[in-house]
């Protein structure tokens, strides 16, 4: 009887939670399709650009930096303000020698970080370079990102406004069309800018600084401390900082950059195993102070927080929800308030299944693509990986909860390797 | 058909057929589209037009030049098939209801008719005055253009020279000039650009900017620090007349700068921000609520607001040191002067009192 209700318990606890976020999902979405768009900085075209330093960490990344480095050099902010540091963090590969290639092809514009020691990772490797280079404003990118020529003025725009701490403009995939996964990964991206982001943005909650395509003050980076050098997503680490302290994280959806999705479903499932884990070390250490802080900062605030911090974990919910009800089936006891409970979990399986569904579909209209929308039935198959990868990464070892170091894990490449097409 | 009559197995196995099937119907799409994939392109991410005003005069130049438009002998038609049409003194455009549809080259300084449409692109060789009530899809001026009363641009005007706007035009989307722009009272606009921005009717005052030791210096009281010189306030701050403020700060309500003080840093406010006058801010302002700049004050940074901006007779930006007014709502009052670019994303009006 104990386990009986122990599953009833749990069932019901895993519908309340999945109803919020299935509400949370619909909510945003409504808002991006009837809503004000909310971007006060996007029309900042002039102005006094302060010192900006670009930051590139890489690591083992000699397929793709060159791309990168290519497009900064040709950004439109001005040359005597701008630096790029590209940061070499132990690459085995030709990483190093083409960063030095092009310090000594740009001189002062290019300045690498070259590192052979200390702490492994990105967090760690930004920390370092950070220390060595000033400049009010530090932008990431990651190695395989490809900016725009206005892009940086862009991301920089929002630092005027005082209050803003960090800054993050939009991914988009480069390599779309390169097999299933690729374009399922393009619609999952375009449903969590365009709308999950945005609608964040507009409704003044927690947009997310994702580490990339962004930036962040150096004097609000100061003030909560750094980087956190043993984070495995310093992006949600630094965010869920930020927002404690009282800093605004800006998100703007027209400062688009392209980036390249994972290949290969292996790749993939490093990657959000990776976030799974970095994103729950973050849920473990700030879902407190958010909600001591909650005082200072807006209710809606403190509540998207948790609600953000606790996304990797809805996964597990989800599987631990059809455990409950595979238990309670096959153990012949209907569920109590049995007509509620079959109400309920119908309703998640029509509405609630389908929230992330309406996220993709209003994205692509928002974007105004029309066929690729006809993909969105395969994204059952997206979903079904990602949630079996998620909760494997959140139960493996329960590492998470132990708060022990992790190591970071690099995402695969594939620009290079591509066999080029023959007419 | 009587499905009673068939074994177990076999209306079982009709049940997941016909299931199998419904399920594979939204799939036949998707696989589709996997086979043949027809929107497999990746997003434009960058788009060209994106954060440069000029872009399409820039497009349309090139286009001119390329298809003769800017020669001595202005061809007929152009590559697409586009007709065109000269005017000039010699050879004037007649007075017609009808719009033109064909693009339009301005050899000299004669005038359009009155109350001319033109659906079609309009290029000005030399200074171009135009009348009154003319409506220009998109105009080009090789020289200055001085728009007549009630003009209305559709979709942008260039000017490699001046750009000068009669009461009551209207300035639908990108406006832009290589020297100046110069506006009458009650001329709408929404995006405007140039090495100086000003409202015509009186002369702006400009402050004298004096160092930051001639000022009596003021920290926020009970603020609570956010770095070296960098504060957050909760509720209200008020910078006393003839005061200085070294360093940022951020206020959860409104800001008032009163007459004569000066901020050396930049303004957030979760309300509004009033800049009083003769006041000096050398850095940007920023505010969720209304941002108000007065007689006689001198902004240097941008200007932020996402509500609205009203700017008396000051000055925003400066010569050599471009700047932004952005805000869905903006308000130039005569004497506003604007070095840089003015961007109202709903509305954007020149007009006598706020």
């Amino acid at each position: 009887m104990t386990i009986i209700m122990a599953a009833n318990i749990g069932l019901w606890f895993c519908i309340l939670v999945l109803a919020i976020y299935t509400l949370r999902h619909y909510f945003f979405t409504l808002n991006r399709l009837f809503g004000r768009h909310r971007q006060p900085f996007v029309d900042v075209i002039q102005a006094d650009w302060p010192p900006l330093v670009v930051f590139v960490p890489a690591h083992n990344e000699s397929r793709v930096v060159r791309d990168s480095l290519d497009a900064l050099l040709t950004c439109d902010y001005p040359e005597d303000r701008l630096t790029i540091v590209p940061i070499d963090d132990r690459s085995v590969d030709d990483t190093r020698a083409i960063l030095v290639e092009y310090a000594e092809n740009y001189p002062g514009r290019v300045r690498p970080f070259l590192r052979d020691d200390g702490i492994p990772g990105k967090a760690a490797a930004l920390a370092d370079a950070m220390a060595e280079h000033g400049g009010e404003i530090a932008l990431v990118f990651d190695a395989d990102y490809i900016p725009g020529v206005r892009l940086l003025k862009q991301l920089v725009a929002p630092f005027f406004d005082p209050e803003v701490g960090a800054v993050m403009g939009r991914v988009v995939p480069l390599n779309v069309g390169l097999s299933l996964l690729t374009r399922l990964l393009d619609l999952e991206r375009a449903g969590g800018y365009q709308v999950d982001q945005q609608a964040r943005m507009n409704l003044r909650l927690v947009p997310q600084y994702g580490g990339t395509v962004g930036g962040v003050r150096r004097a609000a980076l100061a003030q909560v401390g750094g980087w956190n050098v043993d984070s495995l997503a310093e992006d949600t680490d630094l965010t869920m900082r930020l927002v404690i302290n009282g800093w605004d994280v800006v998100y703007q959806n027209r400062s688009e950059c392209y980036e390249e999705v994972p290949e290969t479903w292996e790749s993939r499932i490093r990657q959000i195993k990776r976030w799974a884990k970095g994103h729950n070390q973050a849920l473990r250490r700030y879902v407190g102070a958010l909600i001591r802080n909650r005082r200072d900062l807006p209710f809606v605030q403190v509540l998207d927080g948790v609600l953000l911090l606790g996304v990797f974990v809805v996964p597990l919910v989800l599987l631990l929800g059809w455990v409950c009800t595979v238990t309670l089936f096959y153990a012949g006891y209907p569920p109590s308030w049995g007509r509620v409970t079959i109400l309920a979990i119908s309703s998640f399986n029509t509405v609630g299944n389908f929230a992330a569904f309406f996220q993709v579909a209003a994205a692509s209209r928002l974007d105004g693509s029309r066929e690729r929308i006809r993909m969105l039935p395969f994204l059952f198959l997206g979903f079904l990986v990602s949630t079996l990868s998620v909760g494997r990464a959140t139960m493996s070892r329960a590492s998470w909860l132990r708060g022990q170091p992790m190591q970071w894990q690099k995402t695969e490449r594939h620009r290079a390797t591509r066999p080029t097409r023959t007419p | 058909m009587d499905f009673t009559a068939l074994p177990p197995i076999a209306n079982f196995a009709l049940l997941l057929g016909a299931l199998l099937l419904w399920l594979f119907v939204p799939l036949i799409p998707a696989m589709m589209e996997l086979i043949r994939p027809r929107d497999a392109a990746p997003l434009n991410a960058v788009g060209n037009d994106a954060g440069r005003l000029t872009f399409f005069a820039d497009s349309f130049t090139q286009r001119a030049t390329q298809e003769g438009l800017l020669g001595t002998m202005v061809p007929p038609r152009l590559s697409d098939g586009t007709m065109v049409r000269s005017h000039s003194k010699g050879n004037p455009i007649a007075t017609s209801r009808k719009p033109i549809s064909d693009v339009v080259v301005v050899m000299d300084t004669e005038p359009l008719p009155e109350n001319t449409v033109l659906e079609s692109e309009c290029l000005a060789r030399l200074t171009i005055r135009g009348s009154a009530g003319v409506t220009y899809r998109a105009l080009l001026g090789q020289r200055d253009v001085l728009l007549g009363r009630n003009s209305t641009i559709l979709r942008w005007v260039h000017a490699r020279g001046i750009l000068e706007a009669e009461e009551g035009t209207r300035l639908l989307g990108r406006a832009t000039a290589d020297r100046s722009i110069m506006l009458a009272t009650n001329v709408s606009f929404d995006r405007l650009e140039a090495a100086v921005i000003r409202v015509s009717g009186q002369e702006p005052f400009e402050t004298p900017v004096m160092p930051t030791g001639a000022y009596m210096r003021f920290v926020p009281e009970q603020a609570v620090s956010m770095g070296p010189s960098y504060w957050r306030v909760t509720g209200d701050l008020v910078i006393p007349a003839g005061a200085a403020l070294v360093g940022s700060v951020i206020a959860t309500g409104s800001i008032i700068v009163r007459e004569g003080a000066r901020v050396t840093g930049s303004m957030k406010a979760h309300r509004e921000i009033r800049i009083q006058a003769g006041t000096v801010v050398v850095g940007s302002c920023a505010a969720r609520g209304r941002i108000a700049i007065e007689s006689g004050s001198r902004v240097s940074g941008p200007i932020i607001s996402e509500e609205a901006i009203v700017i008396e007779s000051a000055i925003v930006g400066a010569a050599g040191k471009m700047t932004t007014v952005t805000a869905p709502i903006v308000r130039l009052m005569p004497g506003a002067t604007v070095y840089g670019a003015i961007m109202a994303a709903d509305n954007g009006l020149t007009v006598t009192s706020s």
